[in-house]
């Protein structure tokens, strides 16, 4: 076993899954993309998306992204008697 | 009738209910270690699911967290986004600790840790460290309990009174009946205070006449609660950034949590309780936004503690019973935490110091004794502390995620095999140090606008990478057992279906 390597499910959507979690949530949910959002609101443009604000939209789409994403990946896990 | 006879009608009725869960889960005990604490691993999803949800909030979701939505609007929408990932990462962590720990027999963060890296230096150690982190915290809560029993009786019982009488039925449940006591009495108090919460967020809605109406009201009173930083500045970008980062996948290594993750049936049972927080954490705080935004607009003015007690003052005016069904809630919330803290400290102590330290001196009977006179004399020293809480209380609660620079070694079990003994060592001691002195130094708690916790954090994971690389790793059997099996059981389970695919096509 090579044992520098970090255990993760193997297959494309199983990396996608520890990317999207491990990294990429952490930038969209974060200064770089949320700020342009709350800067939008801050200069007045009050933009309502599914009746609030849109950094309120985005942060709560995203919140769903993120628990679809949990959704899809502990249904795709095959789970049968512990051994 | 009084509001104060009504309030203790209230308590009264539930401390008969709660000791009848007790009872009953005592005559069902099979009398050990592994019943008292983990229900001897037989807990099913539904109850897995409310006791994870119900321990992971306390009166904060009713009373704190209107308090920062009602003062710093937009900010405190992190709650949402801390929450919405905490289903996949108490899968992630929760499912490789259940799998080993049904495989060796673990019971704690401490027997996996030790187990793994052969060292009992290293299972006392997080033991210790545990229990030092946790127990402070229980004493918080009790405290806690007692302001919203005084607040519910208008102050005709003092807080001290009010943790006393409430402390008392904690411990007495959990004493009787350990864990199932614990599970089933989280089933009664999660449905009862989510469905409270959920209906005063659908109450508000309606009210203001749907989302839109609401923000536009709410941007005509102050148009910097739609934007960070907030009416006080408070949530800068470095807040934001460390709350989420320390809420968002701390929570899975909390040893409440853990303990849930031992106790569940099967791999399956833990996945659906993970599977159901991923929705229902998220979706309570968005609630809690709609009636902390609907608060700010009857009850404007409001500040600090009067802010968290915005629910109640609003109601006390329009219908006082549903104030006093909601400082019930609050109590339900609270409860429910510190009952899985009162269990999760007694099995600390009694399995990860007494017989750690003591290996086997008592047999597993005297060892569930052991256990349940840690219960009530946890349950002492926490009520003694609420009487004069020293002024480090509240510091040792915020370093209750310090203990969160666990996930490296864990994740060295379950994850990466590269992980040694001394650089798991090298990194709990080097968060411990990191954060003594940050505490002490007097730099407050954002060091640098980021979170002190988190300087720890960060430390310790490069600590625990260099040192582990610069010293032999574990040997290839002992990297076998842990990560082999993972790999077969776990990790390359995940969509099996094009895995077949992807291999036939190779063959």
């Amino acid at each position: 076993m090579d044992n520098k390597k970090l255990l993760c499910p193997e297959t494309p959507l199983g990396k996608f899954m520890v990317l999207f979690f491990g990294i990429a949530w952490w930038i969209i949910i974060n200064k770089p993309c949320l700020h342009y959002f709350n800067n939008l609101v801050e200069r007045g443009y009050t933009l309502f998306v599914l009746g609030m604000p849109v950094n309120f939209a985005y942060v709560i789409g995203l919140s769903a992204l993120a628990t679809l994403f949990t959704f899809v990946t502990l249904l795709k896990w095959q789970v049968g008697e512990d051994e | 009738m009084s509001k104060t006879a009504l309030v203790l009608l209230i308590v009264g009725g539930y401390a008969v209910s709660v000791s009848i869960i007790g009872i009953y889960a005592s005559r069902k005990s099979t009398g050990t270690t592994s019943d008292y604490f983990l229900a001897d691993r037989k807990i099913g999803a539904v109850l897995s699911f409310f006791t994870l949800t119900a321990s992971f909030y306390s009166a904060y979701l009713i009373m704190g967290a209107v308090g920062f939505y009602y003062t710093h609007g937009f900010g405190m929408l992190m709650a949402v986004a801390y929450t919405a990932p905490a289903g996949f990462w108490y899968w992630v962590f929760g499912g490789p600790i259940h799998l080993l720990g049904k495989k060796y027999g673990h019971s704690t963060i401490a027997d996996l840790l030790q187990h793994y890296y052969q060292s009992k230096t290293l299972g006392g150690l997080v033991g210790l460290l545990i229990c030092f982190f946790i127990i402070p915290y229980l004493a918080t809560q009790y405290t806690a309990i007692g302001m919203a029993f005084q607040m519910a009786t208008d102050g005709a019982v003092s807080y001290q009174l009010g943790a006393i009488i409430l402390g008392s039925i904690v411990c007495l449940y959990v004493f009787l009946g350990g864990f199932k006591s614990v599970a089933w009495t989280d089933l009664m108090q999660g449905i009862f205070f989510l469905v409270v919460v959920w209906v005063l967020g659908f109450y508000f809605l309606g009210r203001e006449g749907g989302m839109t109406n609401l923000f536009e009201s709410l941007i005509s009173t102050d148009k910097s609660l739609i934007t960070l930083p907030g009416p006080q500045g408070y949530y800068s970008w470095g807040v934001w950034f460390s709350f989420l980062a320390i809420y968002t996948a701390l929570p899975a290594l909390r040893p409440d949590t853990i303990q849930r993750a031992y106790a569940a049936k099967n791999l399956d049972t833990w996945r659906k309780a993970c599977l159901h927080t991923a929705w229902a954490l998220p979706a309570t705080y968005v609630i809690t936004m709609i009636i902390s935004f609907g608060l700010r607009l009857h009850v404007p003015g409001l500040e600090g503690t009067e802010a968290e007690q915005a629910l109640i003052a609003f109601f006390n005016i329009q219908n006082p019973i549903i104030a006093i069904v909601i400082l019930a809630a609050a109590m339900a919330a609270s409860m429910s935490t510190i009952d899985s803290l009162l269990l999760v400290a007694s099995q600390y102590l009694t399995q990860d110091v007494v017989q750690r330290f003591m290996p086997g001196r008592f047999t597993d009977k005297q060892l569930l004794n052991i256990g349940k006179a840690f219960t009530v004399l946890l349950t002492v020293i926490a009520v003694l502390t609420t009487l004069r809480p020293p002024q480090f209380m509240i510091l040792i609660t915020a370093l209750l995620y310090g203990i969160g620079c666990l996930i490296w070694p864990v994740l060295g079990a379950i994850a990466w095999p590269r992980g040694t003994k001394q650089g798991a060592i090298a990194c709990i001691v080097t968060s411990c140090v990191i954060l003594a002195v940050l505490s002490i130094s007097g730099l407050g708690t954002y060091v640098g606008g980021i979170h002190f916790i988190l300087w720890g954090l960060f430390a310790s994971a490069v600590v625990y990478v260099v040192v582990s690389l610069l010293t032999p790793p574990l040997p290839d059997d002992q990297i076998e057992a842990y990560h082999g099996f993972l790999r077969r059981n776990f990790w390359n389970k995940f969509d099996v279906r094009n895995r077949r695919k992807k291999h036939q096509e190779q063959c």
